[in-house]
């Protein structure tokens, strides 16, 4: 359930994104460090981030999306005990150059976007070879066209 | 991590009401906190107390360790609700009124907040819309290196674009050894830069405790806590 | 405290010194009608402008009190990192300052006016006295002290007053109630010690009286060789230790008690 959140959360912003640019948008119930660790995540995926890159500071990012810079901190802390980013004394954080580990959190975001597609639509009442059928069908527009349901 | 205000069972005693009955709270160094509230609740009164300009019944007040008195008053920035500078003067002179009165205050970061925020030195402070007065009262208080800072609704009627100005200064000044004591009703804006919350009704804390962590028991943002506790 | 000296003045040297510029013109208007109109109405009117600046400088003296107890103002005065005295101490020098300045330019002016038409030395000369200087030193250090003590009482009836009544028109009334009391207990008190302490004390006005002075009675000689009797309780102790309660006890109300 409370992945469940985080996921939804990441299709919010996913969405918010690509109509409005690039302005983080909040979310009320999930906690900020972890929607602002998503946010990280999905820009090293897209590549706007790239690896070795460095992080922005903790004050400069806290002030770019309006956060207690505590709340930031976390984030950072978290991301560098997940392997995401690293930090080098006196230099600041960067974001891993481990390829392995980008591409294994490309792969784990998609599987939790594809789990709550899913749950979603068994919830619906659809079954396997509908949901099968309905992607293929939106898959032939392409990725553009399919992120307008907003 | 060391406490910078423990209040202790304060009340304070009015000829028809308690404005605050019972009143705990605990301030721990580097933390923003959110003191909630509607209007009456007794925020104001706790934070004139805190700030020296108003005495408490019963109870016990430490700053620092210190009841509220000269030496608090050299550690504690206090941003009141109202236009509080003296009407003759202008902004320069209010500047060089702070950086007589206090020790703590930084020339250079005031005259860069002001930049930061558009105002001119020589403006008469009579002069000033609401927004720029608050712009203004905000950028002096943060230019003190205090221990704790207490800012009083420094969002209220303010237009969007000053309170984005506002809120990005008060990141900005952000201090490991300084606590900040936030209060308002525009919860919306500012939640997000909040360490903790307290949540004060009738003189009394209902309901505090680490944002965060509140977000997530709750399953809510702060602000709709807050329409929740308050409703 | 010179610092809330300092911005005290800055706050008020404007109106000051339209004060003082009127005062020179209304003044100077009058010089322009010396040859026509009387001395006397002249100097009566000359009087009459001293008089009024006084008052209006008085009332900014007080003023410079109340607005820091009543009004927003206060939240800077009460929030910074000073003591009560520091505070009660500076508005008390910066009253002095502006009461004599402006004594001294309506006085310029006054006295101008009084010693081109009666030749004061010469009267005195004429009756073989000499004006006691020490006493002169003494009567100024005096006036400034009873000054101090005035503006005192009135600051502490309005402190006074402020601890106890919340709402602030009701307060400024019952302030000026309160300071009609204190007078009274004051005269109480300034009736009563004399027969506590009857001893006295004499301040000579003049020295080198010589004889072509006649009397119509005892008294009169007593007034001009003895000097003009003062009640050593009533004129001189009770009066400093009065000061020095009120101005104490005005501190630490301001400093401790007050609710802003």
């Amino acid at each position: 359930m409370y992945l469940q959140k985080c996921t939804i959360s990441v299709l919010f912003i996913y969405n918010s994104e690509k109509v409005r640019g690039d302005k983080m948008k909040f979310v009320d119930n999930v906690p900020i460090y972890i929607q602002i660790m998503n946010y990280i995540k999905r820009k090293i995926i897209t590549e706007e981030l790239k690896r070795g890159n460095k992080l922005p500071s903790v004050r400069e990012l806290a002030e770019a999306i309006k956060v207690n810079p505590n709340t930031v901190q976390r984030a950072y802390q978290e991301l560098e005990r997940e392997g995401v980013a690293y930090s080098q004394r006196g230099l600041g954080r960067y974001i891993t150059e481990d390829e392995e580990k980008i591409k294994l959190l490309r792969s784990e975001m998609a599987d939790e976007i594809i789990k709550t597609f899913i749950d979603g639509m068994c919830k619906l009442g659809y079954s396997s070879e509908e949901m099968f059928h309905i992607l293929e069908k939106k898959l032939e527009k392409g990725c553009t066209d399919n992120g307008d349901n907003s | 991590m060391e406490t910078i205000l423990k209040a202790t069972n304060v009340t304070k005693e009015y000829s028809r009401h308690r404005g605050l009955n019972g009143l705990n709270i605990e301030i721990k160094k580097g933390r923003i906190v959110g003191l909630l509230g509607p209007n009456g609740s007794g925020k104001t009164t706790f934070i004139k107390i805190a700030a020296g300009i108003l005495r408490y019944s019963s109870g016990e007040v430490l700053i620092d360790g210190k009841e509220p008195g000269k030496y608090t008053k050299s550690i504690v920035a206090y941003l009141p609700d109202t236009n509080f500078l003296y009407k003759w003067m202008k902004i320069k002179d209010a500047m060089k009124f702070y950086n007589d009165m206090f020790d703590d205050f930084d020339n250079e970061k005031c005259t860069h907040l002001l930049e930061f925020m558009n105002l001119d030195i020589n403006d008469r402070v009579m002069s000033l819309s609401k927004g720029m007065l608050e712009k203004l009262n905000l950028s002096l208080t943060l230019s003190r290196k205090a221990k704790l800072y207490i800012l009083d609704e420094p969002l209220g009627g303010v237009d969007p674009t000053a309170r984005e100005k506002i809120i990005n200064a008060i990141i900005d000044n952000f201090k490991e050894d300084s606590s900040m004591i936030i209060t308002t009703h525009l919860v919306n804006d500012i939640e997000r830069l909040f360490d903790d919350v307290m949540f004060i009704s009738e003189g009394q804390i209902v309901l505090e405790g680490n944002a965060e962590e509140l977000r997530i028991s709750k399953g809510k943002s702060i602000d709709e806590l807050y329409r929740e506790v308050f409703q | 405290m010179f610092k809330l000296i300092k911005y005290e003045i800055i706050g008020k040297y404007k109106s000051l010194l339209i004060l003082s510029i009127i005062t020179i013109i209304l003044n100077l208007a009058l010089l322009s009608r010396w040859n026509s109109w009387p001395h006397s109405v002249i100097i009566g009117l000359s009087v009459m402008i001293s008089v009024v600046v006084a008052v209006v400088v008085f009332i900014w003296c007080i003023g410079i009190f109340s607005q820091d107890v009543y009004d927003d103002k206060g939240y800077l005065t009460f929030t910074i990192p000073q003591r009560g005295y520091s505070i009660l101490g500076s508005k008390l020098i910066v009253s002095w300052i502006f009461t004599i300045i402006t004594n001294i330019v309506s006085g310029i002016f006054l006295y101008g006016f009084i010693s081109n038409t009666v030749d004061i030395s010469k009267q005195l000369d004429i009756a073989g006295l000499r004006i006691n200087v020490t006493t002169c030193i003494i009567i100024a250090l005096w006036s400034i002290f009873a000054f101090a003590k005035g503006l005192l009482q009135i600051y502490f009836a309005i402190t006074i007053t402020r601890l106890a009544v919340f709402k602030k028109r009701l307060g400024k009334f019952i302030a000026f109630v309160a300071y009609i009391i204190e007078l009274v207990i004051l005269s109480v008190i300034n009736w009563g010690l004399p027969k506590i302490f009857p001893q006295k004390c004499y301040i000579k006005m003049f020295v080198g009286v010589s004889g072509s002075i006649s009397s119509n009675g005892v008294g009169k000689i007593d007034v001009i060789t003895k000097g003009l009797p003062y009640n050593i309780a009533v004129s001189i102790v009770f009066p400093i230790i009065l000061v020095i309660t009120l101005f104490m006890a005005t501190s630490y109300m301001i400093e401790k008690k007050i609710d802003l």
